[in-house]
């Protein structure tokens, strides 16, 4: 993840992956209408490698190339905040990201079986977490050796079952060694229990003991078991004094020696039971060894390892856990120079080539990257990548960028590819060969099969359209521009009135597309002053409009105002003769008022992203306190009109004292000002009556 | 007490050569320590710390399944500070184990002999959820042991979206809301435009500050019957050692 905020320093006491996410921020808003984006921004993900990415999300895109997961989007209904704002797929937020891993089903969860025996939470770091498994093992252990006597196995059994691991305990749990116990197995099993109850204490010098006793076990169970557990209880012994006071990982704190012992240890029983039944949590718990002496080229080799065996059983955690490990573990404090993988060295490359990178001190440099070209000689296509990307999101040397990419293809486009293509439309964009990158997208549609690279060129193509005033085309029938999203925000806010109409004649267009061509046309021209258009326009409503549409053939008898109004088609007709009859002016304003702006028309976008410039009908930023000021101003008006003017600008003001009506920053002074010509002007009418303060 | 300690607050911003607008933890005693965010001295003063220990969300394409995911760091021995385990919950659909693990984790974590004072629920509610937030919270309440607490993190404009009968109702489940100033690690631009609202609030409630944000306090909250204090959220300095 790695926002810059977000280096981690907590750690769990197990293995199982810790996740960070940053901080106490809430969810995203609407995804921004551009592929474009320097600085992190998780909550407008993409689905190639780009530096603003989500760290995890650059090594998901990768692991999907080589087979190991699928992505795909979903959206929650949660997700879509209201339902006439356009949401674009992509860019998307990473929370909406869902992987699969073949043979596990959806997500994602703890591939661990026994998930959900305790009461940990999924990454809760105790060395007793797994205790529950030990138990069973052990049972089945005592059950299936033949030497020992039946009652032994009973007793045996039951101390170990009386073992009730406490690992946040301070003291010791009141167990006793078990009695009765005989027999020379009976003995080891004993010993065994005792280090176990030893270990779960925090006893590690006598757990240590017991294990290393019995390392020469003639029972296979106890000789493999005991080797394994000398390694774990020298692990927990090397961290024993590594937490701070709020628990806080100090890695210089780590005791190395016992680090060292604990790695041997793991190695030599890996040496003597490559297939054995803890070999792959021994392989885990070295990358924990390794995370602890901070040797991050052998952790990053590590994980490599453990994500390319995913599929032989190599792992007792999910390629999504391990993602997360590798994200907390690795790429929350790397060590750039210590790092070998050419997977990890480009998505830690990707980071630094934010605006906003992980360490803003140390911005990375072309030299820098060029210093990394052996370490790449397993895969030089990844290394110009990082290359065409440091000229496209650092130095701004589009045309060189160009010079390292490859040409497209026919054949499918797998992630690396996609981006390597996305990079060339960035590039022919920034050097504004504008016709070329509108071939290239063009030709990139066919290939572009997996998950979110069409929505992703939809809107590349919508916006390049745009730019070069192009939009005619995204409407024309063949125009491969079809997602509904990117339809709509061109309608809002790019199509002219005539465009607009096309649409909402059009009986191959999107239904929600044509409301928000009827919403958008109706509104711009009643607030834009276009009155005659707007009665014409108001028959182009279906007979039974939608909620959103209703308020704009509601005649005004039926509607439940305080103020009264006629239809909005008289309203019209009245302004089309008088601009400033104030009654007609108010009613306008009812109309946000009571039904509020819909359809994105209360703001335009950024200028860099989609419907954020080079639009054929601008709104005017329709603000019902200017319609209440104009007839404030007319000294002349109907004094109901003038009354409920002064009465609705009044109260835009409450109750906080900010402007909740629009963008103007009208003072104190002038706001008591309404309020006592109401007052002093309008006695009688419901509106001074019912105004007790001005605020 | 808690009122003491504002009015002294209060006084440290008034006097002279204190920067009142910029967020300096060292004049605060109470904080949020979230993942990813490494304990600064600062916490030695700390009479109240409020510690992320999990996130609670859906599984990704079945709602009908819930993760519950360890965050924050692993339990410290023997705090002084009062505690409180922070929960970011994406989901209100838990299942018995959720409400287990939770609560097993309240006990371990005052096992190793910290005061551990209350739970706090971080979720974004939406002004369509709050009602099945409101339930949610009755159950979280029924099920919590009555020594501990229970406390929610409101957003700013979370209080003009609450109607005077929903706080009396969430007060009867709830014992404070920690309303933030801020989004991301910024303090929101128009932050005191909300403060008139926030301050009428009839339940208790904290104010969340974001280290290094801004904030100028209004007389007018402190002078609010219902007020608590402030809480700091810490973060990591923006450029490392």
């Amino acid at each position: 993840m790695l926002r810059n905020r977000c280096v981690l320093g907590f750690i769990f006491l197990s293995l199982i992956s810790s996740v960070s996410y940053a901080s106490g921020d809430y969810g995203c808003g609407l995804p921004r209408g551009t592929i474009f984006f320097r600085a992190y921004d998780s909550c407008n993900s993409l689905p190639f490698l780009s530096p603003s990415n989500d760290s995890r999300l650059n090594l998901e895109l990768l692991l999907i190339d080589a087979g190991k997961l699928t992505g795909i989007l979903n959206l929650s209904s949660e997700n879509t905040a209201s339902r006439d704002l356009a949401q674009l797929l992509v860019p998307f937020d990473l929370e909406s990201w869902q992987l699969q891993e073949p043979g596990l089903g959806t997500d994602t969860g703890s591939a661990k079986t026994s998930a959900n025996s305790n009461d940990y939470a999924q990454g809760e770091g105790s060395r007793c977490t797994n205790a529950g498994d030990g138990l069973e093992a052990f049972n089945k252990a005592v059950n299936t050796a033949a030497a020992l006597p039946k009652e032994e196995s009973t007793i045996l059994i039951a101390a170990r079952s009386a073992l009730a691991p406490n690992c946040s305990s301070t003291t010791n749990s009141n167990w006793n060694t078990p009695q009765g116990i005989h027999s020379a197995l009976g003995r080891e099993f004993a010993v065994y229990i005792t280090g176990a109850n030893a270990f779960y204490s925090g006893d590690f010098l006598a757990a240590l003991n017991n294990f290393k006793s019995l390392k020469n076990s003639a029972n296979p169970w106890l000789k493999e078991t005991s080797r394994y557990m000398v390694g774990r209880t020298l692990l927990n012994s090397a961290q024993v004094m590594a937490f701070g006071q709020w628990g806080d990982l100090q890695l210089s704190n780590v005791n190395k020696d016992n680090l060292k012992d604990a790695e041997d240890a793991f190695n030599s029983y890996l040496h003597d039971f490559p297939h054995g039944i803890y070999s792959v949590s021994a392989r885990g718990l070295l990358r924990r060894v390794y995370w602890l002496g901070d040797d991050q080229a052998r952790l990053a080799e590590a994980f490599d390892r453990a994500l390319a065996n995913s599929e032989k059983g190599a792992n007792n955690v999910t390629i999504h856990d391990l993602v997360q490990e590798a994200d907390a573990k690795l790429l929350a404090s790397v060590k750039i120079d210590q790092i070998r993988s050419p997977q990890f060295l480009a998505i830690i490359d990707l980071m630094r080539m934010r605006s906003d990178g992980p360490n803003p001190a140390t911005p990375l440099t072309l030299a820098d990257l060029e210093a990394q070209k052996d370490r790449f000689a397993s895969n030089p296509a990844l290394y110009k990548y990082l290359l065409a990307a440091f000229h496209i999101y650092v130095d701004n040397k589009p045309e060189q960028a160009l010079a390292l990419l490859p040409n497209l293809t026919d054949a499918r486009l797998s992630y690396f590819a996609f981006s390597q293509q996305t990079l060339r439309v960035l590039a022919l964009d920034a050097s504004k060969q504008f016709d070329a990158e509108h071939k290239l997208l063009l030709q990139m549609l066919p290939s572009a099969k997996l998950p979110l690279q069409s929505e992703q060129l939809q809107l590349a193509l919508a916006g390049l359209e745009l730019r070069t005033e192009h939009v005619d085309r995204v409407f024309a029938p063949d125009s491969p521009i079809r997602d509904k999203a990117i339809r709509t925000i061109l309608v809002e806010y790019s199509a002219s009135a005539g465009m607009l109409r096309q649409r909402i004649k059009d009986p191959k267009e999107n239904a929600d597309v044509i409301v928000a061509a009827l919403y958008t046309l109706l509104y711009k021209e009643l607030t834009g002053g276009k009155y005659q258009a707007f009665q014409a326009d108001l028959t182009l409503l279906p007979s039974h409009p939608s909620d959103l549409l209703a308020p704009f053939v509601d005649n005004g008898e039926s509607k439940n105002s305080e103020y009264r109004c006629p239809s909005l088609r008289q309203v019209a007709s009245t302004l089309q003769c008088d601009g400033n009859d104030a009654q007609s002016l108010n009613c306008i304003g009812e109309l946000v008022r009571i039904y509020g702006v819909h359809y994105g028309q209360d703001s335009v976008p950024p200028k860099t992203d989609l419907g954020g410039s080079n639009s054929l009908f601008p709104g005017i930023d329709y603000s019902r306190l200017d319609a209440y000021l104009n007839v404030i101003a007319n000294k002349q008006a109907d004094g109901q009109a003038r009354a409920y003017a002064l009465y609705r600008a009044v109260r835009c003001y409450a109750p906080s004292g900010n402007n909740g009506c629009g963008k103007q920053d009208i003072p104190l002074d002038t706001r008591k000002q309404w309020f006592q010509m109401l007052q002093k002007e309008y006695p009688g009418t419901t509106w001074a009556k019912s105004l007790k303060y001005y605020w | 007490m808690a009122r003491f300690v504002l009015l002294s607050l209060g006084l440290l911003f008034c006097a002279p050569g204190i920067a009142a607008s910029t967020v300096d933890a060292s004049n605060y005693d109470a904080f949020w320590l979230w993942s990813g965010v490494t304990p600064q001295p600062v916490l030695k003063q700390a009479r109240c710390v409020y510690v992320l220990q999990g996130q609670i969300e859906a599984k990704h394409g079945d709602e009908s399944q819930v993760r519950f995911i360890a965050q924050g760091p692993t339990v410290p021995h023997n705090q002084q500070a009062d505690v409180w385990l922070a929960y970011r919950v994406h989901t209100l659909h838990w299942t018995p184990r959720e409400y287990v693990i939770l609560i097993a984790q309240l006990h371990r974590w005052q096992r190793a002999g910290n005061n551990v004072v209350g739970v706090q629920i971080d979720f974004d509610a939406h002004t369509l959820h709050l009602q099945e937030y409101f339930e949610f919270l009755q159950q979280l309440r029924q099920r919590l042991p009555s020594e501990y607490r229970l406390g929610i993190t409101g957003l700013l404009d979370w209080s003009s979206r609450v109607d005077p009968s929903q706080v009396n109702r969430l007060r009867g489940i709830v014992d404070e809301v920690v309303v933030q100033t801020y989004q991301g690690r910024h303090t929101i631009d128009n932050y005191s435009a909300y403060l008139p609202r926030v301050s009428q609030l009839t339940m208790p409630f904290k104010i969340g500050l974001i280290q290094g944000g801004n904030w100028d306090a209004p007389g007018y909250i402190a002078e609010s019957p219902w007020f608590r204090g402030y809480v700091v959220f810490l973060q990591n300095p923006r450029v490392p050692k």
